[in-house]
């Protein structure tokens, strides 16, 4: 019976889960500089400039490392020529 | 049209950084060594407060650290964030929510949020802390989120057991694992979605909790509203937001987010040589102790010649905090901590300290907790490529004078 009770008193103070509706603020943010088309186009469609402009300095290898997980882990859909290029291109905009 | 739009938002962006439309509030220097360091805050975050924005898109928010002087448990709305990928639902229908256990089971089920709600409910405090917090101070740097010390918060949460439901589901003979999935979505079509598994024992361990409160409030959207799983003393990359798919496995998980992604080394501390190869890895997993001062930030001006208060926060990883020493001589000599109030083991709990009057100059401030399990943080840092399970003691850098 007590059991019972504080059930019920339990159920009583629980907040009711309501459905919810959020709008996420609109990241505009684009690269600038000499290869920006080349960054634009094959990076933020996953993800903000944020992600590359706030990582520790890496030369151009280190990079290519990561363009290869980028298409290979993640799918991302990034053309030969552009993978090529996308490297020289991250180490550049970094020391921006 | 858009294309003389463009110069223009290429040159505004020089000065509003990285906040797009979030509008920046301020910048938080994070003291990653080699930088860049400077992070901009926004409150543009629905159910947030003020946040360091890490990522705007998908979301990666910090807590700024001055929240955790504040209490040991964590506002929803400065709770940290991290999706993996961007197609998070932006609306939760209540009514229409169903969490679906399937696989290896006697009854596959399709529960509503008030079906969930009349099993029996299990509430403690737990720390959730992401498996790269702190990476940006790892040396060398390694790639990742660059976050500084606050990825993570603690909670009170309330929910069901995960084992009620999946007795309720019948788990079949040779089960050896249960994996999770919540409603986000890969934004390429083949990219692998976000999925994590916990050991059947494990998930059937009595502590592992469905939460639908954060705090005695329903957790906010970007925190995994409706359902959270929570997984006490572990990482939070286990504690999948948005729950709706509970996959019973009678084969060990070979997915990608436990075979290839958030695994660690196989060493003592998950500590290698930066370049080293050919060791073994496992899944990231059990939390470890760390302790932080919340009561001055770095480069903070104290008065000479006065005896010294300082506080923090401490969490002991898969235990209890047991103790936190104080050191100002570099590890020399220690002076224990006065404990707060035991929230449970799995929460933060706080420490204060009067230390003796600092002579002018500058001063170092190291707390070192130690977990009931007789775990001491190291003053050693450890590395690996991943950036996780920096546990070791963690300075503050004051000035007195």
């Amino acid at each position: 019976m007590k059991l019972l009770l504080l059930a019920a008193l339990a159920a009583a103070v629980t907040p009711a889960l309501k459905s919810v509706e959020i709008s996420l603020p609109n990241d505009e943010t684009q690269f600038t500089g000499p290869d920006a088309d080349l960054l634009n186009a094959n990076c933020t469609g996953c993800h903000s400039p944020a992600m590359v402009l706030y990582q520790p300095r890496m030369d151009a290898a280190h990079w290519a490392e990561s363009v290869k997980k980028m298409r290979e882990t993640y799918k991302a859909p990034i053309e030969d020529a552009d993978a090529a290029r996308l490297p020289a291109a991250l180490a550049a905009v970094q020391a921006r | 049209m858009i294309g003389s739009l463009l110069p223009r938002r290429s040159i505004l962006l020089g000065a509003a950084a990285f906040a797009g439309t979030a509008r920046a509030q301020r910048l938080v220097d994070l003291h990653l060594p080699g930088g860049p360091s400077e992070r901009p805050t926004s409150a543009a975050w629905p159910q947030k407060g003020e946040m360091i924005v890490q990522r705007a898109r998908p979301p990666l928010l910090e807590t700024p650290f001055d929240v955790f002087d504040e209490s040991v448990f964590t506002p929803n709305d400065r709770f940290f964030v991290r999706w993996h990928w961007g197609d998070i639902p932006t609306s939760i229908d209540a009514a229409a929510f169903r969490l679906n256990v399937h696989g290896h089971v006697a009854t596959p089920l399709s529960l509503s949020l008030d079906e969930l709600m009349k099993l029996p409910r299990i509430e403690y405090a737990a720390v959730n802390q992401c498996s790269g917090n702190s990476r940006g101070f790892f040396q060398p740097r390694v790639l990742g989120a660059q976050w500084g010390h606050g990825a993570m918060g603690n909670a009170r949460w309330t929910g069901v057991r995960l084992k009620d439901v999946l007795d309720r589901a019948g788990v079949q003979p040779g089960t050896v694992a249960v994996r999770f999935a919540g409603l986000d979505q890969p934004l390429v079509p083949d990219g692998p979605d976000f999925m994590k598994s916990l050991d059947i024992d494990h998930a059937r361990d009595g502590e592992v909790m469905i939460a639908f409160l954060q705090n005695g409030e329903p957790l906010p959207l970007l925190n995994g509203f409706p359902l959270r799983l929570v997984v006490p003393g572990w990482f939070s990359t286990y504690w999948m937001k948005m729950l709706s798919d509970i996959e019973v496995l009678s084969a060990p998980d070979d997915d990608f987010w436990m075979a290839k992604a958030y695994r660690i080394p196989d060493t003592p501390g998950a500590n290698v040589q930066p370049g080293a190869k050919g060791f073994a890895t496992v899944p990231i997993n059990r939390m470890i102790p760390r302790s932080w001062i919340t009561s001055h930030a770095e480069g903070a001006r104290v008065p000479a010649g006065t005896p010294l208060s300082v506080r923090g926060i401490a969490m002991g990883g898969d235990a209890g905090v047991k103790s936190v020493a104080l050191s100002v001589d570099g590890g020399r000599s220690w002076t224990d901590a006065k404990l707060g109030r035991d929230e449970g083991k799995y929460s933060f709990r706080r420490f204060d300290a009067v230390l003796p009057a600092p002579a002018a100059g500058d001063l170092t401030l190291l707390p070192r907790c130690t977990s009931t399990a007789g775990v001491t943080q190291s003053m050693h840092p450890i590395w690996n490529s991943g950036g996780y399970l920096r546990g070791q003691v963690e300075p503050t850098r004051i000035v007195a004078a």
